[in-house]
């Protein structure tokens, strides 16, 4: 079939080479055992319904197992929904609720074993676009996630694009501590490193930074890809240790990097090139990258577009804005997402008619073109670079029993990025139950850090939430 | 409140509740440090990044074990 379908992606990983997954264990499969385990599991999926224009839903929990199968789905032309097993089996079951694949892969081995599920087709089961190769959920200003809808080609450009500039080859042994049901650990780490016929080390199934630091020096890790808060831990850890893996790259994406976080990778990767990034999962992710012998590095910018991938700054009324002005960041190129799934609403706001991406992302573009990110201008914060809704967070908030309101606001935490404070208008014993409830119902990243139950929610004049009001409350600047 | 319940409370707020205290916790990096900073502001205590390991925050048993030695 090709023609720009999922197949293209399986196609990218190299034929031969030495270890292709790399265990924390040691255990690993060469590029070899890594094609005999996809045809595997790709039978696996055949026979249960995968194919062309059907979506498999990956929910297995080992990370070898989550790779070996999204390869194999994309083999047989199929669409691939990851299910983040941090969000427990409700937070699973309303992912496939909404994408309706047709097989659900409930475990995964390295050695390509699967245990699936089928779904009746066209019954329950839906039938997506055949350029369409990935699905992902992502919080976004609604009260639902998004379903984010990416190419096979898009995500092929951006895996190519990224590979331009990070130094990524056949010697690389990468260290993968996100998890693969995100853009950035699926296609900007996972994919790359594979298209380039490297290692990847996959030690996000690790609690413990000081374990991944000593599983980074045991297996030669000398690559590293993650979020800030999570560098953060791993540089303290290795630092504290005096263990530190031989890396010639460490690379940010996620969150803004400060100077204090800079400082700390220096310190504790010694000879790495260290890398900042810019994303969003609308965009398959890359957008921008800066290496470190670039002076914008230091100020934090996230610099300048990849291959392929085009970056402007407008006003409000979406007028071009001059070098140095702040606006907002829309994208443009291969890799922007083909829509929001069930949304054409949301799709048509998001992408205008000429192709320009809205990211909701503030920032400006100086003289020299580089882009510095200033935060988002709709109500998402990141937490632990995830992506967090706070409209989202209250909205499951006035769910629970007897809750009459809630209202969510975020604050910065020096860790995390973020810490989120909900304030509730209901009685005590409501409020007893509402934190157990809360984490029922929400992944841990989206779950507020502090609670203050109100008789009544302030409000303005015109009935919106008095804002300013809350962060009062808490001896926050509005 | 004792440690081991306000161990579990702070637990609660950032990942899954494990079985039983002495099973390992289902947890990731970031969260666990979430947990760590929590128990620092709860108990007036320090944890150095060298001393978040599995022997110290492996389960409930273990991080309660840990924090008694801190006090």
């Amino acid at each position: 079939m090709g023609g720009g379908g999922p197949r293209v992606l399986s196609d990218l990983v190299a034929r031969d080479g030495g270890a292709a997954i790399v265990r924390a264990s040691g255990a690993s499969v060469s590029y070899a055992e890594l094609g005999t385990a996809i045809d595997r599991a790709a039978s696996a999926l055949r026979a249960a319904g995968a194919r062309e224009e059907r979506l498999v839903a990956i929910a297995a929990s080992d990370p070898a197992g989550v790779l070996v199968a999204s390869l194999a789905a994309w083999s047989v032309g199929s669409a691939v929904v990851p299910c983040d097993p941090r969000a427990g089996e409700r937070g699973v079951a309303r992912v496939i609720d909404r994408a309706r694949p047709a097989v659900v892969v409930r475990a995964a081995t390295m050695g390509g074993d699967l245990e699936v599920t089928s779904v009746a087709f066209p019954d329950d089961a839906r039938e997506v676009d055949p350029r369409v190769a990935l699905l992902l959920f992502t919080s976004g200003s609604s009260a639902e996630p998004k379903g984010v809808l990416l190419s096979a080609s898009g995500i092929e450009a951006n895996v190519r694009a990224i590979n331009e500039y990070l130094p990524v080859g056949a010697s690389s042994r990468v260290a993968v501590v996100v998890p693969l049901s995100y853009s950035y650990g699926l296609v900007g780490q996972a994919m790359t490193t594979l298209a380039a016929g490297g290692a990847l080390l996959l030690l996000n199934d690790i609690p413990f930074a000081t374990e991944q630091i000593d599983r980074m020096c045991a297996l030669g890790a000398n690559g590293l890809s993650s979020v800030p808060a999570s560098l953060r831990l791993l540089a303290r850890a290795a630092i504290d240790k005096g263990a530190h893996p031989p890396l010639a790259f460490c690379a940010s994406a996620g969150a803004p990097l400060d100077e204090s976080t800079i400082a700390l990778m220096g310190e504790a990767f010694p000879g790495a090139t260290l890398f900042n990034q810019y994303g969003l999962t609308e965009a398959s992710p890359r957008v921008a990258w800066i290496g470190d012998r670039d002076p914008g590095f230091a100020r934090g910018a996230s610099g300048r577009a990849v291959d392929g991938v085009e970056i402007r700054v407008v006003s409000e009324d979406g007028a071009p804005r001059a070098s140095g002005e702040d606006g907002e960041i829309e994208v443009r190129g291969a890799s922007v997402m083909l829509g929001y799934l069930d949304d054409p609403e949301a799709t048509s706001r998001a992408i205008s008619r000429d192709g320009w991406l809205r990211t909701n992302d503030v920032g400006m573009v100086d003289a020299d073109g580089c882009l510095y990110v200033r935060g988002r201008s709709d109500g998402v914060v990141k937490c632990a670079g995830e992506r967090v809704g706070l409209e989202e967070v209250a909205a499951v908030l006035r769910r629970a029993p007897h809750v009459r309101d809630a209202c969510v606001i975020a604050t910065p935490d020096a860790a995390m990025g973020s810490e989120l404070h909900a304030f509730v208008e209901c009685d005590e014993p409501a409020f007893a139950g509402l934190n157990a409830f809360a984490r029922s119902e929400l992944s841990p990243a989206k779950r507020p850090r502090r609670y203050q139950r109100l008789d009544a929610l302030p409000r303005t004049p015109n009935g919106k939430i008095a804002l300013a009001a809350l962060r009062a409350k808490i001896g926050q600047p509005s | 409140m004792s440690t081991r319940d306000r161990v579990r409370a702070l637990l609660a707020e950032v990942a899954d509740a494990p079985a039983t205290d002495a099973a390992p916790l289902a947890i990731d990096s970031l969260a666990l440090v979430q947990l760590v900073e929590s128990l620092e502001d709860a108990l007036q205590i320090r944890v150095a990044a060298k001393e978040v390991t599995r022997e110290n925050f492996g389960s409930i048993d273990a991080i309660v074990a840990f924090l008694e030695t801190k006090s």
